[in-house]
């Protein structure tokens, strides 16, 4: 190989070095004055708010100033005679390289440039590279630029957050999903068991106390039928009585005495109705409700009661009940001031009800068809008893009968014409818990087809599935079920 | 002969011819330094110091050294160009005819000693010139050329001193080389009052003959010099121009003329001279700076201002050299 043409791959070589040194510097200081901008960018965004993406941002400044960088270095790049001078310049050889470099191709026509050549060959033998153009940093360069670079990152360090968690973490969060889904699924199950549990339990829980309340109806109230038959018209009036009482305000206790009362006519009734209670002729029940009420009874279209009668039985249910409770509810409707005032009207009403007064008076009192249906379609009603037939199928109507007044509030007891005994509607607290309860006794000469227990009763059994079917708090449900399950005859 | 070995012998002949001229002349290194560089440039050298420090004796003893005719001008007032260059004198021939005869004047010398040369009136100091640049003389529209080599070796006492008239521009930027001869040392001293007061004279002997001579010139002037180098010597020649954007305020404010384009020449020739000197085959920034005092501080003339601050040239062109960076 030629003496020159070594000289230029040793400068060739040296050149490459030294242009990525020069490029390397020139993007440093680029990147620098990038990143100064950016952190600038920083402060000006912390009062305009730009909303821009940082990392986007940051990312943008670095490829910008590197870009800048090279293409700085590209025009201020050396050319291999600039190289040879800074040679010379770097390791003092008073310009040979230069010399040599401009003057190789005369080497025939100048006897000096040969031994120059070589001269300059022996200059750059054992010259390495690192030593023409060692990696020195410009003053300060790198710590700035190490500076600047550690605070744009700690700018936006909530933007690398997720991609740390995602790239570190990704293994345990998907164990703590597959974890949390596994519970999930168990907790499920677990849910639609104690569920059918849940339900099975309400499910034997009602057929257990309907069963009970059977057997106790059935060993309890089979009477004989005169003497059951006065007595139980005495005390249903009495009871009734007592409802119309608890019907305008009657508190807990007064209707907890009064139930105590009413599981206590069943025994009584076995006492004075002989050793056979389980009669279960209701002729002769008729018979001799019949003969309790004058004779009135048996023609069509008549009350089963007439007004002497049912002012008899008023009568008789205030001497015979001055229990506390109705002092109580009264005083305390005075209390409630003009609901109160209110209430005493519909028990002025209801009290006229009780009068024989004309079919448009009475109506006032009595729901109507529509009403009836409404009640119907609100819950499951007794099937047994008839007067619950006509409600649900809206045959109650009859002419002049119009809506209830104060229905919202109240318990009343009714008789309608056709000797429907007992109407019974109650709204408990400000609830959706809203019920009726009727009972009726064959208005025709027939004799009534239930007794005022089975009635009660099967109040009961509808109040304990109407909760059961109603969305009120679980407290209240159980201390409303409470008060329903104490209602159970002695 | 192999041209490394021709170039070494050169090199040979010229440490030679120096140490043969300091067996006559003690100390003055720098002054016989510039003298050898600028024979070997076939440059003219101005020496300018007091009387009695050497000039005629260096120049006496190159000519003996380089084995070349010399001859010594006194220049007074009163000294006449034709004094310099001859004259054409009547002649009358065998058959007694007259004719004129051109005689030929001291300026027909191969080393031409110009003593004191700011002694003489402008005129005949410009008598020189054509001699000094075209190395020619015409006398009454005949031209006669001179042998070559041929030197100049003026020395003019400084010009402040009385009975002086300063050299034209035009004459001084003829020379290669303006040497400044300093006051010896004592030990410089001691050692003249050794070599003529004990012994006798040193006789110089030739070292060089006058082909030999030329050789050398012409060997000297194939000296590569980089471009840069070039560029770098032209810049500092125009930082030398009050008008140049590279002067500096010194020289705005001090010099009336600066450096012909001769100096650029001086400047390079004497680069490659010392260059070669030193055994290297290139002429490096480093060369172009040494050479630079003696190369341009007679081709700077300063103004007013500067003669009446008695501003010092020498300090002018350092400060030219520290102001002009190689970088381009």
């Amino acid at each position: 190989m030629r003496v020159e043409e070594i000289l230029s791959k040793k400068i060739n070589a040296l050149g490459r070095r030294y242009r990525a040194i020069h490029a390397g510097r020139t993007v440093l200081i680029f990147l620098c004055y990038g990143l100064a901008f950016y952190l600038a960018f920083l402060i000006v965004d912390k009062f305009l708010h730009f909303s821009l993406n940082l990392p986007v941002l940051f990312l943008a400044v670095c490829a910008v100033s590197a870009i800048a960088g090279l293409i700085v270095a590209r025009m201020n790049r050396m050319l291999p005679f600039d190289i040879c001078s800074r040679v010379d310049q770097k390791l003092e050889l008073k310009e040979k390289i230069t010399t040599a470099w401009q003057y190789k191709d005369e080497s025939k026509s100048n006897e000096f440039v040969p031994l120059l050549l070589k001269d300059a060959l022996i200059s750059l033998e054992d010259v390495k590279k690192g030593e023409v153009f060692p990696h020195i940093w410009l003053k300060g360069t790198k710590y700035l630029a190490s500076l600047l670079v550690g605070i744009s990152i700690l700018s936006f360090s909530g933007y690398f957050y997720p991609l740390f968690e995602r790239g570190l973490l990704s293994g345990e969060k998907k164990f703590l999903s597959r974890l949390t889904d596994r519970f999930g699924k168990k907790e499920r199950e677990e849910i639609e068991k104690a569920e059918k549990l849940a339900t099975r339990m309400r499910k034997l829980r009602e057929d257990f106390y309907q069963s009970k309340l059977k057997r106790e109806e059935d060993k309890k109230y089979t009477l004989s039928p005169d003497k059951s038959t006065q007595n139980f018209e005495v005390d249903r009036d009495e009871l009734s009585e007592k409802l119309e009482g608890f019907s305008r305000g009657g508190s807990r206790e007064g209707f907890s005495r009064l139930n105590n009362r009413a599981g206590y006519l069943p025994q009584s009734y076995m006492r004075e109705g002989g050793e056979d209670p389980a009669l279960p002729d209701t002729g002769q029940q008729s018979e001799a409700m019949r003969k309790m009420m004058g004779g009135k009874r048996g023609k069509s279209g008549e009350n089963f009661f007439d007004s002497e009668g049912r002012e008899g039985l008023i009568e008789t249910g205030r001497k015979g009940e001055q229990s506390g409770f109705e002092k109580e509810e009264q005083s305390s409707a005075r209390r409630e001031g003009t609901g109160e005032k209110r209430n005493g009207e519909d028990e002025h009403q209801n009290q006229r009800a009780f009068t024989p007064a004309s079919g448009k008076k009475k109506g006032e009192n009595v729901i109507s068809g529509e009403e009836k249906r409404g009640y119907a379609s609100s819950g499951e009603e007794s099937k047994d008893s008839s007067s619950e037939d006509n409600l649900v199928k809206g045959r109650s109507p009859r002419p002049g009968q119009g809506s209830s007044l104060d229905t919202q509030r109240t318990e009343q007891l009714k008789l309608d014409e056709e000797g429907d005994l007992i109407k019974l509607r109650g709204q408990f607290d400000r609830g959706s818990f809203l019920d009726s309860f009727s009972n009726s006794i064959s208005s025709s000469q027939e004799s009534p087809k239930s007794s005022i227990k089975e009635n009660f009763l099967s109040y009961r059994r509808f109040i304990l599935n109407k909760l059961a079917g109603e969305r009120i708090p679980s407290f209240y449900r159980e201390q409303v079920k409470k008060y329903f399950s104490s209602l159970e005859p002695e | 002969m192999p041209d490394v070995k021709r170039i070494e012998e050169s090199q040979q002949k010229i440490q030679e011819i120096v140490q043969e001229v300091r067996k006559v002349i003690v100390g003055q290194e720098k002054v016989i330094e510039g003298v050898v560089n600028a024979i070997l440039c076939n440059g003219h050298v101005l020496l300018e110091g007091l009387p009695g420090l050497g000039k005629t004796l260096l120049v006496k003893s190159l000519s003996q050294i380089l084995d070349l005719k010399y001859s010594r001008i006194q220049f007074t007032p009163d000294l006449m160009p034709a004094d310099i260059i001859g004259t054409n004198v009547i002649m009358e021939g065998e058959d007694g005819r007259r004719y004129f005869k051109f005689q030929e004047g001291p300026v027909f010398a191969q080393i031409v000693l110009a003593d004191e040369i700011n002694r003489a009136t402008p005129k005949t100091q410009s008598a020189l010139l054509e001699a000094m640049q075209e190395q020619k003389v015409t006398v009454a529209g005949v031209t006669h050329s001179l042998r070559l080599p041929f030197f100049v070796l003026a020395t003019q006492n400084p010009i402040e001193m009385e009975g002086t008239y300063p050299l034209p521009e035009a004459q001084v930027d003829r020379f290669f080389f303006k040497l400044n001869i300093g006051y010896p040392d004592s030990s410089e001293l001691r050692e003249i009052v050794n070599r003529t007061t004990v012994k006798e004279l040193p006789v110089p002997g030739k070292i060089i003959s006058e082909e030999q001579l030329r050789r050398i010139q012409l060997l000297i002037r194939k000296i590569p010099v980089a471009s840069h180098v070039v560029e770098y010597a032209s810049r500092m020649v125009l930082a030398t121009q009050p008008q140049s954007p590279l002067a500096t305020e010194k020289i705005k404010q001090y010099v009336r003329y600066g450096s012909s384009p001769r100096g650029v020449q001086t400047l390079i020739a004497a680069a490659k001279v010392r260059a070669f000197r030193k055994g290297r085959f290139n002429v490096g920034f480093e060369d172009v700076r040494e050479v630079a005092l003696p190369s341009l501080r007679h081709r700077i003339l300063l103004n007013f201002e500067g003669e009446a601050e008695e501003v010092n040239v020498d300090a002018l062109i350092n400060d030219i050299v520290n102001s002009i960076s190689p970088e381009m």
